[in-house]
């Protein structure tokens, strides 16, 4: 996220503390449905100060939520995403360097703290930064896993719940149990070691991905 | 620019509204606005600076019956996308600023782009209902 977007954020993030709860949800859903759309991060938040505008104007007046977007809230995101420029190519290029490398670092950390609890509990002479296929396996699943996620909710945002609260609980922690298991597994069975250096060399590569991610970001 | 589709909506729309004037109010369905509402909302704006909930309420006393602030803004964008509006930050009287809305060169030229069309219209298909039953 550029830095004039961050501001924006900032500023909305603030803005958005005068909105009353009866309006919250829908706001709330509103914003998440932009997220998950082909808007630019600050695009999304040019649109999102217009909507906080909006919902505070009305609230000034008496009017709710629903009389101030007429009750249509897919249908407008639809139409405001239809209305604003879409992500360049260079955007999204950009976008997807910047989060790989965000997505990289942290699991690298993830790592490199793996390790280094596993080199002290085996009271080794040496610090290795030990990679199995297991490990390169479970580091692409939580990255796609985290991605179908977050496009699940964004797309979403505007369903209602047809499940009871404690069917939708079960079913979230069914999932969740699933993906562990397969995560645990491939850590013990995929052992093949692919990648074997010196604690430390990782941790510099780790801190090179940090920073190059932060550049990027910024740019983007 | 005018399509067709949006030719029979304006005639429809011009119905609706005759009729809500004459005391039968009648809604009129969103999608026989969608076309119309970026030449009327020129207009609105052209006629002074303005913002989204004053263009909702000017529409309402035109008679197009309630229109939302949310059905307004996405036009409204499309506007500003196309340079045909400029938007300004300017302190409002209730609280936080307030985004007005004015008519950029270009959005000037398209409203009277957009008047001529419809007079064209308004005279082609008028011509052809009243003098329909002559032909027959």
């Amino acid at each position: 996220m550029n830095k004039l977007a961050k501001e924006l954020l900032k500023k909305n993030n603030s803005r958005e503390k005068a909105i009353f709860d009866e309006n919250k949800e829908i706001y709330t859903n509103m914003v998440v449905y932009l997220r998950g759309s082909d808007l630019t991060d600050y695009n999304q938040e040019v649109v999102r100060e217009d909507i906080i505008e909006l919902i505070i104007d009305g609230q000034q007046r008496g009017d709710n939520i629903k009389k101030v977007m007429g009750g249509r809230y897919k249908k407008i995101c639809d139409e405001i995403i239809e209305a604003m420029p879409r992500k360049t190519k260079k955007d999204k290029m950009m976008e997807f360097v910047g989060t790989s490398l965000n997505a990289l670092w942290i699991l690298g950390v993830i790592a490199l703290t793996k390790n280094l609890i596993t080199s002290l509990i085996s009271e080794e002479d040496e610090f290795n930064f030990i990679l199995t296929v297991g490990d390169i396996i479970n580091a692409l699943a939580i990255i796609l896993i985290a991605n179908v996620v977050i496009w699940v909710i964004t797309k979403t945002a505007f369903d209602t719940k047809k499940d009871k609260k404690i069917v939708s609980y079960l079913k979230t922690w069914f999932i969740a149990a699933v993906i562990f298991a397969v995560i645990i597994l491939n850590s013990i069975y995929f052992r093949t070691i692919v990648v074997s250096i010196s604690l430390w060399l990782a941790a510099i590569i780790v801190l090179f991905i940090f920073i190059i991610g932060k550049i990027v970001s910024e740019r983007a | 620019m005018l399509d067709k589709g949006s030719i029979l909506q304006y005639n429809i729309i011009e119905y609706c509204i005759t009729r809500y004037r004459k005391g039968g109010f009648i809604m009129i369905p969103s999608q026989m606005l969608k076309g119309v509402l970026e030449g009327c909302i020129l207009e609105i704006i052209r006629k002074r600076e303005t913002y989204a909930y004053e263009i909702s309420k000017q529409l309402e006393e035109y008679g197009f019956g309630i229109i939302s602030e949310g059905t307004i803004y996405p036009i409204i964008l499309r506007l500003q996308k196309n340079g045909l509006v400029k938007a300004t930050l300017q302190d409002s009287n209730s609280g936080p600023k307030r985004k007005y809305y004015h008519l950029a060169e270009k959005g000037v030229a398209t409203l009277n782009q957009f008047k001529d069309n419809w007079q064209e219209l308004d005279h082609a298909v008028n011509q052809l209902l009243m003098g329909g039953q002559d032909n027959e």
